[in-house]
């Protein structure tokens, strides 16, 4: 896929209307507000700190590389011309090529209208056409609101690790989930 | 270096810690993994250039306290290594490992001393949690069961392998916190 490339558009369950592209070089400044959003509500995702926008640079250019070379899925919402979300599935190396490792996050406040699940239709359909036979992702065991969605789309669960993350001074489990992809 | 030990026939065996110089004994290695179609993850061959940059990190790693490896050598020579690469964020108590061992000296008892010296130097770096995946029909669930390693989920079909699938099993252990 080239970079910033219209897929389809949507209206959300709010009644706003949303944009699927891939991301774009001009995302740089949305996407480093976005994840430093994240961080600073404590969210439910790996990462804890902040990134400089050195750092998101570096990120931002992997990531537009490996989306021109068709080696990975990345896909974006837009709405009012803001990057609002994101997804992201990265193909494992070797003889599990065919597993796509699938990472998701929606801004504060465009959360439960349905733009993650369109996200990951989007990229679910993407990453079959770059062999991806299975998904995987890894959630918070206290994400319960994440998990509800990711199985609704069909994900289930196939292990945890106990104690696999820190967060808010204690530990919770890392669960992993997975999904099967049929060639339609 | 972090210790010497026997085998059952005498021959001694060091494990330390992982040297520039190892480069091509490492390259040696991973090839001839990839020449048996060892249970590993990786599916090709690698140059001496590849290798290098893989190397280069490897060892820049281990220099920031992200990765630890443990080399076994026997005679000079590097026969084996296993290493564990701590997450990011706040999974950064946790890390994941590889073993690494070549064909002549496996089922002696190098990759458990592998594993165990491991466990000493990943708390070193403040790692909690150890896991790996391993092909469910390798022998090396058995070893990784014996040291210790739970099975904490299974993903069917995980690994392409000798024209079929296999499941990747999912494998941790609590070491210390």
């Amino acid at each position: 896929m080239k970079a910033g490339a219209f897929l389809r558009r949507f209206t959300a369950r709010d009644g706003r209307e949303v944009i699927i592209r891939t991301p774009r070089w001009e995302d740089l400044d949305d996407m480093l507000e976005f994840i430093n959003g994240l961080v600073d509500e404590d969210a439910m995702i790996a990462a804890d700190k902040k990134q400089t926008r050195d750092s998101e640079t570096d990120w931002l250019a992997r990531n537009l590389s490996s989306l021109e070379k068709g080696v990975h899925v990345a896909v974006v919402a837009e709405v009012d011309g803001r990057m609002v979300g994101s997804c992201e599935v990265n193909p494992r190396p070797g003889r599990m090529s065919h597993v796509g490792s699938l990472g998701i996050s929606v801004k504060d406040g465009y959360r439960d209208v349905g733009i993650g699940q369109e996200l990951m239709r989007e990229a679910e359909a993407q990453a079959k056409s770059l062999g991806v036979e299975r998904l995987i992702l890894e959630v918070f065991s206290v994400n319960d609101r994440a998990i509800h969605v990711y199985e609704k789309i069909g994900f289930r669960r196939i292990g945890a690790i106990p104690g696999g993350v820190k967060y808010r001074g204690g530990y919770v489990d890392s669960v992993y989930m997975f999904k099967e992809l049929h060639s339609s | 270096m972090f210790r010497a030990f026997k085998l059952g026939d005498g021959t001694e065996v060091v494990l330390r810690a992982l040297r520039w110089g190892d480069l091509d004994d490492m390259l040696e290695l991973h090839n001839e993994l990839i020449d048996e179609e060892a249970m590993i993850g990786g599916d090709r061959r690698m140059t001496r250039d590849e290798q290098v940059d893989r190397h280069a990190l490897l060892m820049k790693e281990v220099e920031g306290g992200r990765s630890v490896v443990v080399v076994a050598e026997i005679g000079g020579k590097a026969v084996g290594q296993t290493n564990a690469r701590k997450r990011g964020g706040r999974q950064s108590h946790t890390a994941g490992l590889g073993l690494f061992v070549r064909r002549t000296w496996r089922g002696r008892g190098v990759g458990s001393e592998l594993m165990r010296e491991l466990e000493v130097q990943a708390r070193r770096i403040g790692v909690e949690v150890l896991f790996l995946e391993v092909y469910s029909v390798s022998p090396a669930v058995e070893l990784y069961g014996r040291l210790g390693y739970t099975e904490y989920g299974r993903l069917p079909g995980g690994i392409k392998y000798q024209g079929g699938y296999v499941d990747a099993v999912s494998m941790y252990k609590r070491i210390a916190g």
